[in-house]
């Protein structure tokens, strides 16, 4: 048999026998990330903003990083941004009041190194963003009010970018 | 009895002998460090002298413990660890809590210096890093500035230094004038204060010939070059250069940080030109940096480019010319072909 | 087999970390915390010895020419499988270890004793060279996280201590001293360098004394 056949068969084979194994391990699995991923959701919410009920409203704007946009009962907002950090993407639930400024932040996932940048789900950064505008809510560094988090600039910078385009969103839709 | 042995060091020649030992340049060290303590203790009081003392002492309890504890000579009496204490002071703010020294010593004397082998074989300077070190460690402590004395009408505990001011870009206040921050009467570290008592220390250092004009000249010179040339936030040409140059530890760092032997290039050339390098990074950190101070991290990070400094301005071997470099390098070509 | 040599390599004569420097990175970039210096200690040990197993009852059938391509895959298999479980049953280890649980794939420990160890070796051997070398790595993350929690912001055992409903990972932990008085520069990627460094010295000074000592005896 032609020997680079039988190499390829080989390496298919086992990836093949890998790739079931995790298919398996997947649908193992699924439900329950997925459960968690909703229950931390819902928590992420509830930390931004007061509410009995939310819709969700259409958002077709331009502010590419707002993902889904959330009206609440008492006409207050939740958005989802996702901006791209130091390492990877960070997925922000910010609670925009109906006078446009930010009621809170939270954090829903994000990949950033262990320590530094993870640190803004912490919360003396994140009690920085009640009461900021589309104009304060920048690190200080660009003449905002946000004191960034030591050793992760990058991170602060990203977070306050998801808010300013949450407030932007609101500001078009609302 | 038994008759007392004698040992030569033989070397070629040429040879000469002086009584020049460590101990005797770093006494001048100290010496000529003298003014600059006294003004930092008549600006800042008892507290800064207090600092002195705790980091001198604990600065010689790490060189002494750990060469102790690995069973190594006694380093104490060439004065390296005692030098080593008196800087990492001089570059510290008033209010650094008094035990901070005793962990700012700790990483200067036995991880950047014992580590590797102690006096001489440092590859930056001990008393920056371990300033740096206690910076990052304790990034408020550092940055809070207290008031000196002789400066009246100020009704707060901390107030903005001279750099920080130029930072901001907001006007200089009336009391930061060049007389002023020439003698020493503004806030800042203990020692970086008065560019007067520090050109006093550098010149006894310039007569003693314990360094040579050549890394502090390049340095203050790219510095003053530097800003006179790109003035920023309304400042006049001439203006901007005097407050660089008059505020925060660039003479301190001059004179006395960047011409540490073993973290210094030895060429001719390459001392100008690593004074330069340190001028140029002091000025871009200070313009584009985070912090409004650069003089100790760009020494620090020229202190890394020393080795390749002096290998790439190493001097011709005595006696051979240009062409015969030319032919050298020819015939090597030629070889590899 | 040698069971007692093989403890001895993996924990200290051939350390992973420490002897053989494989897998810095990991070890420089999550040991800010307890918690993650076990969690991500114990996720290797498994992954390790995983592998060690498979791509030993495989040696005889892998041909060599695409060995390196069989076990990255095999590896690879093995890290999503720990990044799935620990998402759905540890989501606060996965949280706070982020992108080094899929970072494992390329940990050079796992590769390095799978070509080394694994490959000539019968299944058994490789299954406690996994383990034991495992544990050689995780120990030295445990002294590490201790050393730079600690020393850095004051506290032990985050994550683990003072749970919050018995739920692991979100403990604060003991506070000895406070956070303030911490040398934040050793919870920073400095602070991994330098207390790596430090322990690298420090267990060479112990092997090459301990190499001297016997060296000693012998000659008696």
């Amino acid at each position: 048999m032609n020997k680079v056949v039988k190499l390829s068969l080989i390496l298919f084979l086992v990836s093949a026998i890998v790739a079931g194994v995790l298919g398996l391990t997947d649908y193992v699995t699924k439900d329950r990330i997925a459960e968690l991923a909703a229950q931390k959701t819902a928590e992420a919410y509830s930390a931004v903003m007061k509410f009995e009920s939310y819709d969700e409203v259409k958002y077709e704007g331009d502010q590419s990083a707002v993902k889904k946009v959330y009206k609440t009962n008492d006409g207050n907002w939740i958005v989802e941004a996702e901006v791209s950090g130091s390492q990877g993407m960070i997925t922000v639930a910010v609670g925009v009041n109906s006078d446009l400024t930010c009621n809170g932040i939270s954090i829903i996932s994000s990949s950033e190194t262990s320590g530094l940048g993870s640190k803004a789900n912490d919360d003396f950064f994140k009690d920085q963003f009640p009461g900021l505008t589309a104009d304060t809510a920048k690190v200080t560094k660009d003449g905002g009010s946000v004191e960034a988090i030591t050793g992760a600039t990058i991170t602060s910078k990203a977070v306050c970018s998801a808010v300013r385009a949450a407030i932007a969103a609101v500001g078009t839709l609302g | 009895m038994k008759a007392k042995e004698y040992t030569f060091d033989a070397s070629y020649q040429p040879q000469v002998r002086t009584n020049t030992d460590t101990s005797r340049i770093m006494l001048d060290v100290i010496i000529a460090l003298v003014p600059a303590m006294v003004v930092g203790v008549l600006m800042f009081g008892a507290r800064a002298l207090a600092l002195l003392v705790i980091s001198v002492a604990s600065a010689c309890f790490w060189e002494w413990g750990y060469r102790k504890l690995m069973k190594k000579p006694n380093s104490l009496g060439d004065l390296s660890a005692c030098v080593t204490g008196i800087l990492l002071v001089l570059c510290l703010p008033v209010g650094t809590p008094l035990w901070m020294p005793v962990v700012g010593t700790f990483f200067a004397i036995v991880i950047v210096k014992q580590l590797y082998g102690g006096i001489g074989k440092n590859f930056v300077n001990p008393a920056l890093a371990g300033r740096a070190f206690m910076f990052f460690s304790w990034t408020s402590v550092m940055t809070k500035w207290a008031v000196p004395n002789f400066i009246n009408g100020i009704d707060a505990e901390t107030m903005a230094t001279p750099l920080s001011i130029l930072k901001e870009g907001s006007a200089m206040p009336e009391y930061f004038d060049f007389g002023n921050m020439f003698l020493g009467i503004m806030p800042g570290s203990i020692g970086e204060i008065s560019t007067l008592a520090l050109l006093v220390g550098g010149v006894y250092l310039l007569i003693r010939k314990v360094i040579n004009w050549r890394i502090p000249v390049a340095f203050i010179g790219t510095v003053a070059i530097l800003t006179v040339i790109f003035p920023r936030n309304g400042y006049s040409n001439v203006d901007w250069m005097l407050y660089n140059l008059l505020s925060g530890g660039l003479f301190l760092g001059a004179i006395f940080m960047a011409t540490d032997y073993s973290s210094s290039p030895v060429t001719l050339n390459g001392q100008l030109l690593y004074g330069f390098g340190c001028g140029a990074l002091t000025v871009l950190i200070r313009y584009f940096g985070g912090f409004p101070e650069g003089v100790s991290f760009a020494i620090l990070i020229m202190n890394l480019c020393a080795w390749a400094i002096d290998k790439g301005t190493r001097g011709r071997q005595f006696g051979v010319t240009k062409e015969d470099l030319k032919a050298a390098k020819k015939a090597a070509k030629e070889a590899k072909a | 087999m040698n069971i007692k040599k093989q403890f001895k390599d993996g924990l200290i004569t051939n350390n992973p970390v420490l002897v053989q420097l494989l897998g810095m990175c990991s070890t420089m970039a999550i040991t800010t915390m307890l918690f993650n210096g076990i969690g991500m200690g114990v996720s290797v040990l498994i992954i390790l010895t995983c592998c060690n197993v498979v791509i030993s009852a495989m040696r005889k059938v892998i041909p060599n020419d695409i060995r390196i391509a069989v076990f990255v895959v095999i590896i690879a298999g093995f890290v999503t499988i720990v990044d799935l479980l620990l998402q759905a049953y540890i989501p606060a280890l996965s949280e706070s270890l982020g992108v080094f649980i899929p970072l494992i794939v390329v940990n050079c420990i796992i590769i390095g004793r799978a070509e080394a160890f694994a490959a000539k070796n019968t299944i058994g051997a490789s299954a406690l060279d996994g383990i034991f070398q495992g544990l050689g790595y995780t120990i030295v993350l445990t002294i590490m996280c201790i050393i730079r929690e600690f020393l850095g912001s004051g506290s032990f055992g985050k994550g683990l201590i003072n749970t919050v409903n018995g739920v692991i990972g979100t403990g604060d932990g003991l506070q000895i001293f406070s956070a303030d008085l911490g040398a934040k520069v050793l919870t920073m990627p400095f602070g991994g360098f330098l207390t790596l460094g430090c322990l690298i010295a420090a267990m060479q000074f112990a092997l090459r004394k301990s190499a001297e000592k016997k060296e000693k005896e012998g000659n008696k």
